[in-house]
Formats: structure tokens, sequence, C-alpha cells
């Protein structure tokens, strides 16, 4: 671009200071319009039709999301008797087991979540036991990406190529978790949320109702009430499945964020868009998918991934927000919010008072567990036998 | 070479300046003394401190000049440089920490950022340069950095240490562990742009006769600049500066600072 520029420049330094300024912004504009528009034609026409197919799965997802909610809130009540005997769910221990385990069994987090909330809406569980299950929810969740690595491990991957990304993004969650939970009971226990009590409005319950009130009477008069639940609890899952298929590809290759195996960024830089692009894509593991094109060999710098995968961690409850907002259930809403809080308190406490400290002992722990197969070995058991021994407390 | 010391006369400048001397004896035919007075009680200090630097200087530098200046030190440093050319501007860091860093800032870090020219921030009492530590950033400005610390080694016959740190990660199964593994003998052999960069760096110390060798670390990269700097007991870090603009500006690290504030000994910023 310059040349163009420079070249004015030069000619104009025999004149006076005013005259040079004006051309040269002048041809600086000029210049940049040419680019952009230039830009604009090479852009491929292809990418700027909107992918009718994603969109469509999108909606469908959205749809299938709504109805599950529904279908589960009605089932709840007659499942209420068999969690009651069956699971034990009457503690914050055993129902901080109960959603970490449940969501090993159906690698996926956010399904847990919304159970939890459809129990609390029933009355099942109350606001402490499901603010620990959807914790518990969220570990599992980050144990996905562990586990998808032990594959790649078993399949004969490096141990370390497979399992970093997976144990930094389980570290950072159970280090943010943890003390968030205290944070949270603190929050729950002083009812700081009775003056914020966010609803999804008699509007919107009144549309679902018109949309969905004839599928939702036809599944609850002709299948058992334990039976509407678990279709809630299936299509749940479904719903975020197509969501993640329905995700538009992000390329965020041209952006600032190209050279994030290159250069450190600063951690707050990194938080925001962790956070933003989990909003965005309602998912950690496709938020951290994202990183992968960003970088040329698939590498990422420790300093850029660890505040990213806090970001990630704040907006990962956008989704059960919206659960909860669908249930119309202030209390419900009052737990997912007190959440958020309590997970952005102490990732905004990190990453002000310790970020190194803590940065530090993640990357300590990363390598110990990932540095030999005993380590691993025992992390693994840990992780598997600690949610088991919450559920009989 | 032309270069500017400076001195509010403290404990900590008084070693810099000795430390410059060092340099000014071996390359300088023009130094020029600059003494910062922040507050009147400390003006007699200063002007001795100048007097004892001239007289110490005199035999070996053909040109002295001595400048007295009024003011918040490191304003008054960044004026003088911004005011003349230096290829080098010596000055000493009284390392403030915690809470006082926090309330007046830190001279030294002003100092990387802002001074036009190369600035040698001395911190400890090192009395001799025998041994740097060269840090590029695998940037290609990194390589001027290396020039630098390959004529300051040329003048004093240290042996120079080009260090590069790996702080990445894999993010997914498929990425290659090879060069995030590999030593930094591999390193040099292989075609990684790390590889490429080491070589260029190491051939630039070779065209100025200086020892120099490659090494990598992997961790942190502020952790393991300034491990190696302990482990290696180096006499000087030299890096490159932190040239960011617009919003790059606001988003990376200065990672120059942090190495600025972190070590115990001298550092070398090179822009």
């Amino acid at each position: 671009m310059p040349s163009t520029a420079v070249s004015i420049l030069f000619t104009a330094n025999a004149r006076d200071k005013a005259e040079q300024h004006r051309r040269f912004i002048t041809v600086f504009y000029l210049r940049l319009d040419r680019e952009v528009r230039g830009g604009l034609r090479e852009l491929d026409a292809a990418s700027m039709r909107p992918n009718w197919k994603k969109i469509g799965l999108c909606l469908l997802s959205i749809a299938l999301f709504v109805l599950s909610i529904q279908l589960m809130r009605e089932g709840a009540n007659v499942v209420a008797p068999y969690v009651e005997s069956w699971l034990d769910v009457d503690n914050a221990a055993n129902s901080l087991g109960f959603g970490w385990l449940s969501s090993y069994v159906i690698l996926s987090g956010s399904p847990v979540a919304a159970v939890s909330l459809a129990l609390l809406d029933a009355g099942i569980i109350g606001q402490f036991e499901a603010l620990t299950m959807i914790s518990g929810s969220r570990l599992g969740a980050s144990f996905i990406v562990l586990f998808i690595g032990f594959v790649y491990v078993l399949r004969g991957h490096d141990r370390l190529t497979g399992l970093s990304i997976g144990l930094l993004s389980f570290i950072i969650t159970a280090s943010l978790h943890l003390p968030g939970l205290g944070i949270s009971y603190l929050m729950l226990a002083s009812n700081i949320t009775d003056s914020v009590r966010l609803q999804g409005g008699a509007a919107l319950t009144s549309v679902i109702d018109l949309v969905y009130g004839p599928v939702i009477r036809f599944v609850v008069l002709n299948t058992p009430g334990w039976m509407t639940f678990v279709i809630g609890v299936g299509l749940v899952f479904i719903s975020f499945n197509l969501l993640d298929r329905a995700l538009p590809e992000l390329n965020l290759e041209t952006t600032q964020f190209r050279g994030v195996s290159r250069v450190i960024y600063r951690p707050t830089v990194m938080f925001l868009v962790g956070l933003i692009v989990t909003a965005v894509t309602m998912s950690v593991s496709v938020s951290l998918g994202i990183l992968v094109p960003l970088s040329a060999r698939g590498y990422i710098r420790s300093e850029n991934a660890i505040p990213y995968i806090m970001g990630a961690n704040v907006s990962t409850f956008i989704d059960t927000l919206l659960v909860a907002l669908l249930l119309n259930n202030p209390l419900a809403t009052a737990v997912v919010l007190v959440q958020m809080a309590s997970i952005t308190i102490v990732s905004l406490l990190v990453l002000g008072l310790v970020y190194r400290p803590h940065e530090r002992l993640v990357l300590r722990l990363t390598s110990l567990i990932g540095g030999s197969n005993r380590n691993l070995l025992i992390f693994a058991a840990t992780i598997l036998v600690t949610p088991l021994i919450l559920m009989i407390l | 070479m032309n270069m500017l010391m400076c001195t509010d006369g403290s404990r900590c400048a008084a070693e810099a300046l000795r430390l410059g001397a060092q340099i000014a004896r071996e390359a300088c035919d023009q130094v020029t003394l600059l003494g910062v007075i922040e507050s009147p009680e400390e003006e007699h200090r200063v002007v001795r401190m100048l007097e004892r630097t001239s007289n110490a200087l005199c035999e070996d530098v053909p040109h002295i000049e001595t400048l007295i200046r009024r003011g918040q030190a490191a304003e008054e440093i960044l004026k003088e440089a911004e005011e003349n050319t230096y290829d080098l501007v010596v000055a000493g860091s009284r390392g403030r920490r915690g809470f006082a860093r926090f309330l007046l800032g830190s001279t030294a870090a002003r100092l990387a950022r802002y001074c036009p020219s190369p600035v040698l921030i001395v911190k400890g009492t090192r009395r001799r340069i025998e041994k740097i530590l060269v840090y590029t950033g695998n940037a290609e400005a990194g390589e001027r950095t290396a020039e630098m610390a390959g004529r300051i080694a040329a003048l004093t016959g240290a042996s120079v240490t080009v260090l590069h740190v790996m702080s990445q990660l894999p993010l997914c199964p498929e990425a290659d562990m090879t060069d995030l593994e590999c030593s930094s003998e591999v390193l040099l052999l292989s075609d990684a742009p790390e590889g490429q960069h080491l070589r260029k760096v190491l051939q630039i110390l070779e065209r100025l006769s200086v020892q120099g060798e490659a090494k990598v670390r992997h961790g942190l990269v502020i952790d393991e600049i300034l491990a190696e700097a302990r482990d290696g007991d180096y006499d000087l870090i030299v890096t490159r500066a932190h040239v960011a603009s617009g919003l790059q500006r606001f988003m990376l690290t200065d990672t120059t600072e942090q190495i600025v504030l972190g070590s115990d000994r001298p550092v070398l910023v090179v822009r």
C-alpha cells in the first residue's frame, strides 16, 4: 500500500504542511477504498451465499431444544420418586457426583445441566443440588476432550499430543469450578439473587404453549410419564449435537489472532476471546477446535491457551441459562446466574492477582500427569472414582 | 559509537556508569554523561558522580560531554535520547517492586518501551560482560538484536548464547511433535522456521567473529528466559524492544518489559 502514499509525501515535501497533510489523507483513503473494493470483488461468491442446510439444522436444533425442555418438564414429576429412591440425589455432594458421572456416560455436559434444571423445576432437587450438578456436568464435559485424547493415545498417537489440551482443559475447569462452588453457595445462601430474578416471561410461555402444546400433549397422553422425561433427555442430547453441526465454520485466520502460536497475547485479551467465541458457539470443545486452524502447525502457546479456556468456562453456561429461561423458573435462572457470576469472579481474581502462579501450577500439573503412564493411570482412576465416591456420600 | 550514560545519583546508577564505562572504553569516541536531578538534595551527589565518571573515562574516550537535567529520571532521559541520536543509552534500575512499582511506575520499563535508541538497563553488580544471553523471539527484527549482542560481545570478548523458548502445546493429535520436543542441535538441522532463524542468527555472530551457540528451552517464555539467565549466570540479557502499534499494542503481551522487570542482571533492549 505505501508505494503511492510515500511518493506523494516526497513530492509534497516542498509545499506547506496543510497541503501535504490533505493530499496524504486523500491518497490514503483512495488507496484504502480501492483495496477494500478489490478485496470484496475477490471474495468467493459461493462463500457469500447462505448455507441453507446449516440454517435448517440450526432451526431444527433450536426447535428440538425447546421441545426437549418442555418434555423434561412434563416428565420430571413422574420420575421424581425414581430419582429419589434409585439415585439418592439428596445432597450437594452426590448431585455433584451425579452430574459429573452422567456427563461421562453421555459424553456431553450441556444435556446434564439441562436435566438438573428440569429436576429443580419439578422440585426433586434443591438449588444447591442443581448448582453442584451443573458444576459436575462441566467437570464431566471437560473430561470429554481428555477422553478423545485417550482414544488417540490408544490408537498409537504420542501421549503428550493426544492429551495436552484435554488435561489443560480439565485442570483449568477444576481450578475455577471448585473455588467457584464456594462463592456460588455463599451467594445463594445470602439470597443475593432475590432482587435479580430473570424469567422467560408470560409471552414466551404462551408462544411455546401455542406451538408445542399439541406435540407435548400427544407425547404425554401416549407414553408413560417416565418415558416423556427420557424422550426429553434424548431430544436435548440430539439438539446439542445438531447445533454443533449447524455452527458456521468460523474462519479467524485473517484476524489479529492468526499468529496465535507465534506471539503471546495479553491474558485478558485471550480470556475475552475465549468468552466470546464460546458464547457464540455454545460449546467449549467447538471453541477449542476453532483454535486449530489459527495455528498452521496445530500448536498453541500455553500463555494463550490458559486464559482462553478460562474465558470459555464463563460463557459455557449460556445454553444452561437458555434452559432456565425456557423453564420460566426464577430459581433455575438464579442458579445459572450465580454460577456464571462465581466463575467470573474466580477468573477475574486469578487474572488480576495470581495469574502467573496459576499458570505455572496448571502447566506443572499437566506435564506431571501426562509425563508417565503411571501418573496418567492414577489420574484417570481418580477422576473416575471421585464422582462415584461423591455419589455415595 | 556515541553513548549516553545516565545517573540520578543512586547506587544502581553508579553500577550502570561502571558497566557503561567498560563498554565506552572499548568502543566509544563520544560519551554524553547525563545527570538527572529529581530533588535539590541529590544535586551534590549527581555532580560528584558525573565528575568521577568523566575523570575515569577521559584517557580512553576522546569526547566527553556532561549534561544536567532536572525532573523525573525516565522522562528526562527519554527527552535527551529523543533530542539527540545515540547508539546506546545506559541507565540503572532501582528495582522497585510491588506497591511502589504500581504507584511510581518503573523507570526501566518506561525506557525499555519508549527509548528510541538501544538501551542498556543495569541491574545488580556486574563488573564485566563475559557471557551474553540473546532472546530474539524468533522474529526477523531479532536479527538486529543478535547483531547488537554480537557487537557488544566482540568488544568485550564475551560468548553469546542464543535462546529459543518453545511454550507451545499441541492443540490436536495431528500436530507434529518433532518441532516442539527437539533439541537445539536437531532444530538447527531442521527446516522449521525456528531452525532457520537460529541458523541465521548464528551466521550473524560468526560474521562478527563471536563465539555463539544456540539453546532451546521448553516452558513459559518469560520464566524460561529468566531461568536460563540465572542457571547460566549470564552477565547480560539482550532482547528486542516490544514494537507494536494500534490494536496490537493493546492485544500483545510486552515480553520485553517483563524480562526487564523480572531480571536480576543487566538487560540490553534493542530497537
